[in-house]
């Protein structure tokens, strides 16, 4: 009883770390997103549209990644 | 190599910087050396393969990650983990591939990226340039020939420095030659 009240404990204390770490990693992609569209002001190149594309992206998987950690957790 | 994704390119075709103006020619565009890179590729490489290097640590237990957690867990886990490793991995890239440096026929520019919320743009007319030196000092950069360029100025901007950079006594050698022409077209 005490070890399945400890194993429920632990995996709350797990799924509050990983909604965390998701919302805090969402922020930060997009502040990615807006460095890009800053970096790429700075010199024009042809791979910047695919560093503006694979920028957001990468926000979208991290908003993903929200949605997956709360609705199946 | 490309001006795509070279480290020492001369006279690039179709690159552009933030104010570089009509008549102004981009003679020299650099970054600092691949080898520089080989910290975070490490650690992008060990990010990748850690879920994989711990099962296999516990296979010796006989047992394995997903053994020890519900498989929901295990599998967000695994989410996150790959965001991570192409979050470090894309953020580190951006860093090197934009931290340039610029000589043109009229000034030399230093375009720094710091973190995700700093960029400094620094810029010095060649005409103000009082001194260049080019340091190469230690292991790695003796063995893959890069260092820094130190180019001292009577601009507001004392001192500008690209650092690690490929061949800096050809940076030197061109920066020279382009002062001496201009220095030498003004007298």
């Amino acid at each position: 009883m005490v070890q399945l009240w400890e194993k429920d404990l632990l995996l709350l204390i797990i799924k509050i770390f990983f909604m965390a770490i998701s919302i805090i990693y969402a922020i930060f992609s997009f502040m990615v997103v807006r460095q890009v569209s800053l970096m790429n002001e700075s010199f024009t190149a042809s791979l910047h549209g695919f560093f503006t594309f694979m920028a957001w992206l990468h926000f979208f998987v991290s908003l993903l990644a929200i949605i997956l950690v709360f609705t199946l957790l | 190599m490309t001006a795509l994704l070279g480290h020492f390119i001369r006279e690039p075709r179709g690159v552009h910087f933030d104010g570089q103006d009509n008549e102004e020619r981009i003679i020299l565009f650099l970054r600092q050396h691949f080898i520089v890179n080989i910290k975070w590729v490490f650690i992008t490489a060990v990010l990748f393969f850690i879920i994989p290097i711990f099962d296999f640590l516990l296979g010796f237990g006989g047992t394995s990650v997903s053994q020890i957690m519900p498989g929901k867990y295990y599998f967000v886990l695994r989410f996150l983990l790959a965001l991570f490793t192409f979050g470090y991995f894309f953020e580190n890239f951006l860093s090197w591939y934009f931290n340039s440096y610029i000589v043109t026929n009229k000034r030399v520019v230093d375009i720094d990226f710091y973190g995700i919320t700093h960029r400094r743009f620094s810029e010095a007319p060649l005409r103000n340039i009082e001194d260049i030196t080019n340091n190469i000092s230690g292991f790695g950069p003796v063995v893959f020939h890069y260092g820094d360029v130190s180019i001292q100025t009577a601009a507001e901007a004392r001192e500008i420095t690209f650092e690690n950079v490929p061949n800096p006594d050809r940076v030197q050698d061109t920066v020279s030659d382009l002062i001496s022409k201009i220095k030498g077209e003004s007298e």
